[in-house]
């Protein structure tokens, strides 16, 4: 009895069900296809086929399954919906329509598990199958859909979930897909079917949005499961003539919004819409997706270039509506979901983008995604992780010990060569597009390109772009360790030599001083040097525009943040082409050459031509120029000098085993390389050593820092053992033992000197005040006034609390600055009331003597117009100056816009042509996963 | 043979391909450490060229203001205090001023690169001596010998604030009997573009031959020191700074003189031995007593000269084993006296007024090498700053050497306005007015063409 209550009254008088399978190319789905519709516990009361101008014999299965008469052929660039129109008109008329797909496999009791849901209510029009994928069976795609205001496809599902029963109640939604739609025929009838103006996508979600303001209902019935492999939209169909454009999906779901959405919201949808699809395609550029940035302007384009069509699709919308927008508001997902989306995107991309070297192993990574009897397969513990991932470790124990040498230091740093970061990223990009307008001595000068790729880098945290400067300085070993080791992958097959290597090579950062000398471009520079190597060797060895592009790119990147790299690279290259003057490909390979040097050179643009009027100003790093204190054999041998320095005698061991590396003589021809690039950053360094530059502003005699030269040759000895580590094995054991020790010396000692003695001074988190905090506040410049009588002094301009990171390079040589310094120099000998004069016409309001010279700080006093003031300190003086001060702050120019616009399009643009895009998937054999038994088997559905 | 020879070639080659590599880094590494680094620009103090200069004159409504600049300068103007009462006067930088101004103070402002100079000169009441006076600029520091404090020998400090803000300086005295607890020393304010004068004997009294010692504390306040004599010996004379305690000072200006007596004052906390070397026509000796004059800590000691030092123009080396202030009061007659006080050495140029609106009265310039024998040229100028004579005369460093103006060999043109004087190498001098039996003293002191300054950079 309780069983005759549980059968559907359906079964004593089932309702008549006319099924329409259109096919396009599907041959490669369509036998699994036939053969799970052969096997329906319910089959529909008429069968009809549709092919749509398949070449690949997708007509031939289906006239051998349903017979010649029940097939209907139709023109290429028929569109789904026209297709089941012509389907059905070869059908007689039934209480329901089942649309099935070509490449959506059923379970015998997909239809039945449709109509127990159809015939459940009488409003209910449109019934859809709980979709899983095809071939894994066991993700769910899909249980209704619904569309956002972003015109973005919903499911409200996970990406990859998992069906485990989680959705197994009917409800109803927006709409459901048109793979097992069960559709009655009066509401077809009523609406009109699918419409014409969506071919291919969309065109299920506009369906159901119709009915739903017709006042039917759209209910999934989870008991009734398709598997789709959604071949269209996943782009796997091979393509043919008269098929929709790739945009045609955008198109469509912006389509389908603007021609459903209600009057009232119709304007705002329009406008956001338009905005919204600009800056998916910003999006789309920054995720380096080139095909689908086009695509969302081949779609806009289409949609706003014909209006018409969507006027019509409006008014033929509204005589079919019944019920109140609001009424089915429910249907629709939250606002906040595609913003979700997007940051899951997001999300994802970074671990793709810190996701560490894959390594052969026993397969633990994905084994509960494969396994597909549902079964945890038993798995032994196995090797431990150090075994299994030596680099992770080694990279999370570099990041660990990275953090713990920072341990004094949390964001907002500054001290030696650093200045600080401004407060928002849009500091970065004020000085990019508006120059220095609000320093204390504006002038026309151009940003640092060093600065438009902070503010790049730092868009993620516009409010605290401290922490980009805290990475990039603190963490710089380990990101060196990450850029080291990617070279050594592609130079070594030597596991364990690449992680010594690479590890070698951060501590070669960590402990050349850079990091607690503020010295932000020298720790990039050694950050980028091996992946400009790394780009170099590609590029020597298969010559590709897109290489060459990226060489440019990152010495480009090197070059901004540490000049030097520029002739480094440039040498290093002209070497190389010279080496290989009797190779086939030189021609080849010197264009290449010279194309990425073309493309550092625009984009580093007229920034380039400043310091190559001035060659020694090429060892001026990021940051501002502070005098290094070096001594030539000790920087080039390890024994680093100045703050946080390692000492000397750690570096020597690297020396010896790059000297020992030459010996082999299998691999003495590469280790050769290394040596020569070893020697460009030698000569660098003895260079430097000889030199002292000065900077626009008129600093003079600073002697340059030779952590970036020597840290690449240094670096180049460490790749030199890393070639010749080949030919390890072939020692003695004994001898290959002493060979390790050797190497291992540095790394141990240094890492040691790196954890106890820390990040820290000069640089420091602690907001140090430049100025007096009252100063700071104050309307004009500070005159800043550090030294004394005998040892000299050097002064500065400060405005507000003090200059910021960027902004070192801004202050130049003009006839203002000119006469301030003089001005300055007088001040402090034999003052006058012109020389005060000329110091409040340049806007400076007031002096500051942090640390005061009593015999400067006397002619100060003595100086017209100086009213002292309080100091902070016994030790400090401060005067303002009484008068009225001048304003130099000067607008931003149109050209300098146009030129960081310039600048910020050629960046972008070398990025998008450059990076590893997204192709759409070539069609290609699906890798089927399915129980393959019947494949081939001929199926018949009479 | 040729075999092995032939393995031992390669093995040379093999280890040239080993050694090449580190021998050219060797190689590199030798350059750079024989070149060596730049050298590091100097970071000394130096000389900065001054474009402008301001002084103040003392002149008491009594003595009037010389303004001019050894070159045309580009301008100039003179302020004139007269109670709260100021004028400003702008004159012809290229001419040479006397007489530019009355009143109790004047303050010169000149800009060039000339250096500008100022003087004050007359016969002051109501000592009525005959005054010749440089106007000081601002100084950190100025060291004054002889005041007195007593009702016939009085003194005053004359404060000029040059600057708009408010200035202040500290005083310290001596007197023979030690330190002098002075009242109201410190904190002395002078308002802006104002001048005021203390009298000594409202800081202390009762003393005579007092040391005072000023000290900017603020703002741009110059000092002079009046100095009122209207005893048996009577005169008027502003004091010069007699600069920086020190343990070697030259006194080139002994004029010759009846009475003549030197002050030493020992402001340090250790008794000091002074010698005396004095410098003649013929050559220079210790005069008997002379040797080693003993000074206690924090006293002023009078020393009358003794016979042997004679009265011709002479000049004084005086060293000391502390630092110690040290002049020669001369006493040309009853009428007057004046103050010979340490002179820095020169090489010039030093401008030498001689249009001061006394009169035609010429100095006589004394002069001693400093250090060895020096050739010294004195061009002679008149008010449109046009040479109309000069003289060179050679200067030992045993032997005082002396040039008259009023030689009418070397300057006869009768509008001399002033003298510019330099030397090859450098000299002490003074130059000695003489008005009948009246007596001026003005310390020969540089042109303001520079001052010493730091090395100044921009900070990056």
């Amino acid at each position: 009895m309780d069983d005759e209550q549980e059968i559907p009254a359906w079964r004593t008088s089932p309702p008549t069900v006319a099924a329409v399978l259109v096919s396009h190319d599907g041959a490669t789905w369509l036998p699994k296809v036939l053969s799970s519709l052969a096997g329906l516990s319910h089959a529909p009361t008429a069968w009809h086929a549709v092919d749509v101008s398949s070449t690949d014999g997708s007509a031939e299965l289906l006239r051998r399954s349903f017979g010649a008469e029940r097939i209907t052929y139709a023109p290429s660039g028929t569109g789904f919906g026209q297709a089941v129109r012509l389907g059905l008109s070869e059908l007689p008329r039934t209480d329901w329509i089942w649309l099935l797909h070509d490449d959506v496999t059923v379970t015998p009791g997909t239809l039945a598990g449709l109509l127990d849901e159809a015939t459940s209510a009488d409003d209910i029009a449109i019934v859809g199958p709980k979709i899983r994928e095809w071939p894994s069976l066991r993700r769910l795609l899909e249980v209704g859909l619904t569309l956002s205001g972003t015109a973005s496809r919903e499911t409200g599902l996970e990406t990859g979930e998992p069906d485990a029963g989680q959705h197994d109640w009917a409800e109803d939604v927006l709409a459901v897909n048109t793979a097992g739609m069960l559709v009655r025929r009066d509401v077809w009838d009523e609406l009109g079917g699918l419409d014409p103006e969506l071919p291919l996508f969309a065109d299920d979600l506009d369906l159901g949005w119709r009915a739903n303001r017709a006042g039917h209902r759209v209910r999934t019935a989870p008991g009734a499961i398709v598997f789709h492999a959604e071949a269209s939209r996943r782009r796997v169909r091979e393509r043919g003539a008269g098929d929709p454009p790739h945009h045609e999906r955008r198109r469509a779901e912006v389509f389908t919004v603007l021609a459903n959405v209600s009057t009232r919201r119709f304007a705002w949808q329009y406008v956001r819409l338009f905005f919204g699809s600009l800056l998916r395609f910003l999006g789309q550029l920054v995720g380096r997706n080139p095909e689908g940035a086009a695509d969302e302007l081949l779609a806009l384009r289409a949609i706003y270039l014909h209006p018409g069509r969507l006027k019509h699709a409006r008014r033929w919308r509204q005589s079919t509506a019944r019920r109140a927008h609001e009424d089915i508001a429910h249907l629709f997902p939250p606002w906040w979901q595609p913003y979700q989306h997007s940051w899951d995107g997001l999300v994802e991309a970074v671990r793709a983008a810190v996701r560490p070297e894959t390594i052969e192993t026993i397969g633990r990574r994905t084994y509960a995604a494969d396994a597909e009897d549902g079964e945890e397969p038993e798995l032994d513990e196995g090797p431990s992780i150090w075994r299994r991932r030596p680099w992770l470790t080694a990279t999370v124990l570099l990041t660990i010990a990275a953090v713990l040498a920072a341990r004094p230091l949390t964001p907002g740093l500054t001290g030696g060569a650093l200045l600080p970061a401004p407060s928002t990223t849009g500091g970065w990009w004020d000085l990019v597009l508006r120059g220095a307008s609000d320093t204390a001595l504006p002038s026309l000068a151009l940003a640092p390109p060093y600065v438009l790729l902070l503010g790049l880098a730092a868009l993620p945290v516009w409010f605290a772009p401290e922490l980009l400067i805290w990475v990039l300085l603190l963490l710089s070993p380990v990101l060196a360790g990450l850029t080291a080791h990617r070279l050594a992958r592609l130079v070594s097959s030597q596991r364990p030599a690449r992680i010594l290597f690479a590890v070698s090579y951060a501590l070669v950062v960590a402990a050349g001083g850079a990091i607690d000398q503020g010295r932000l471009g020298t720790v990039v520079g050694l950050v980028v040097a091996p992946i400009i190597v790394n780009v170099a060797v590609q590029l020597v060895a298969v010559p590709h525009w897109q290489t060459s592009l990226r060489l440019g790119i990152w010495i480009a990147v090197g070059a901004a943040f540490a000049p030097l790299v520029l002739p480094m690279t440039v040498v290093a290259l002209l070497v190389v082409l010279a080496a290989r003057r009797r190779h086939e490909q030189l021609r080849e390979l010197a264009i290449h050459v010279g194309g990425a040097l073309g493309v550092a050179a625009v984009l580093l643009g007229p920034w380039l031509a400043q310091r190559a009027l001035h060659p020694t100003r090429l060892w001026w790093d990021a940051g501002t120029a502070v005098s290094a204190d070096t001594s030539l054999p000790s920087a080039v041998l390890g024994g680093w000098a100045g703050p946080g320095s390692a000492p000397g005698w750690m570096g020597v061991s690297i020396v010896v085993i790059g000297v020992l590396a030459l010996l082999p003589a299998l691999t003495r021809d590469e280790v050769r390389w290394a040596w020569a690039i070893g020697l460009i950053g030698l000569a660098a360094a003895v260079l430097g050593h000889l030199i002292t530059y000065g900077t626009p502003s008129g600093a003079q005699d600073i002697a340059p820092t030779l952590a970036l030269p020597s840290g690449i040759f240094l670096g180049a000895m460490l790749g030199a053992a890393l070639l010749a580590s080949e030919e390890l094995e072939f020692l003695p054991r004994r001898l290959a033992a002493g060979v390790v020790v050797v190497a291992l010396v540095f790394p141990v000692a240094a890492g040691v000197h790196w954890l106890v003695r820390g990040s820290g001074d000069p640089l420091t988190d602690s907001s140090a005040e430049i100025v007096p905090a009252y100063l700071a506040e104050r309307d004009g410049s500070t005159l800043v006034v550090r030294g004394d009588l005998d040892d000299g002094v050097r002064y500065t301009l400060v405005r507000g609390g003090g200059q910021e990171l960027g902004e070192e390079t801004m202050t130049r040589s003009s006839d203002t600055a000119e006469a301030v310094r003089t001005a300055v120099d007088r001040l402090l000998s034999g003052p006058s009331a012109d020389d005060v004069q000329v110091l409040l016409d340049a806007g400076i309001t007031a002096v500051y003597l942090p640390d005061a010279d009593d015999r400067l700080a006397s002619r100060v006093d003595a100086a017209p117009s100086m009213q002292p003031a309080g100091s902070e300190s016994p030790t400090s003086r401060v005067w303002t100056i009484e008068g009225e001060a001048g304003d130099p702050s000067r607008d931003a120019t149109w050209w300098r816009l146009g030129l960081g616009a310039l600048q910020v399009a050629s960046w972008l643009l070398a990025l998008v042509l450059t990076a590893p895009v997204r192709r759409r998937p070539e069609p290609e054999p699906y890798d089927d996963e399915v129980d393959d038994e019947s494949e081939g088997a001929e199926v018949i559905l009479r | 043979m040729s075999r092995r020879r032939a393995v031992q070639r390669r093995v040379d080659v093999e280890a040239l391909k080993v050694l090449a590599l580190p021998l050219v880094a060797v190689l590199l590494v030798v350059v750079g450490v024989v070149i060596g680094p730049a050298d590091p620009a100097p970071t000394g103090p130096r000389e900065v060229a001054l474009v402008s200069s301001v002084a103040a004159c003392p002149l008491q409504n009594g003595l009037t203001a010389s303004v001019g600049q050894p070159e045309a300068g580009d301008a100039s103007e003179v302020t004139t205090l007269a109670g709260e009462e100021s004028t400003t006067v702008e004159l012809d930088p290229s001419v040479w001023t006397a007489a530019a101004g009355t009143g109790d103070a004047a303050i010169v402002r000149q800009q060039g690169a000339g250096g500008g100079v100022a003087y004050a000169a007359g016969q002051l009441a109501p000592g009525n001596g005959l005054v010749v006076t440089s106007c000081p600029d601002v100084a950190d520091d100025s060291w004054y010998l002889g005041a007195g404090t007593t009702e016939r020998h009085a003194s005053s400090l004359v404060l000029t604030n040059v600057a708009d803000v408010v200035g202040s300086v500290d005083v310290e005295l001596w007197g023979p009997a030690g330190p002098i607890d002075a009242v109201d020393e410190t904190g002395i304010v002078v308002e802006p573009g104002q001048t005021r004068t203390i009298p000594i004997s409202d800081l202390a009294v009762g003393a005579d031959d007092v040391a005072v010692h000023v000290t900017r504390t603020r703002g741009a306040v110059t000092s002079s020191l009046v100095d009122t004599s209207t005893s048996v010996l009577a005169g008027s004379e502003v004091l010069p700074s007699s600069g920086e305690p020190s343990t070697e000072t030259v006194l080139p200006g002994v004029a010759a003189a009846a009475t003549r007596s030197l002050l030493l004052a020992n402001p340090g906390s250790t008794a000091a031995t002074v010698t005396v070397n004095q410098t003649g026509a013929d050559a220079d000796f210790v005069p008997e007593g002379l040797d080693a004059v003993q000074v206690p800590a924090g006293t002023v000691l009078a020393v009358p000269l003794p016979q042997a030092s004679g009265t011709d123009a002479t000049a004084f080396r005086v060293a000391s084993d502390e630092p110690v202030l040290s002049v020669v009061r001369v006493t040309p007659s009853d009428r007057d006296f004046a103050y010979a006080t340490g002179a820095a050495a020169f090489t010039g140029p030093v401008v030498v007024p001689v249009a001061t609106g006394l009169g035609p009265v010429r100095p006589v310039l004394q002069l001693l090498a400093d250090d060895a024998e020096a050739q010294v040229t004195v061009e002679a100028f008149d008010a449109t700053m046009t040479s109309v004579g000069s003289t060179t005369v050679a200067v030992g460093h045993e032997v005082l050497g002396a040039v008259d103006l009023a030689d009418p060999e070397a300057f006869a043109s009768p509008d001399i306005a002033y003298v510019v004087v330099r030397a090859d190498a450098p000299v002490h001098g003074t130059a000695v007015y003489r008005l009948d039996n009246l007596m001026a003293l003005l310390g020969l002191v540089e042109a303001p063409l520079t001052a010493l300054g730091p090395n100044v950079q921009p900070g990056f």
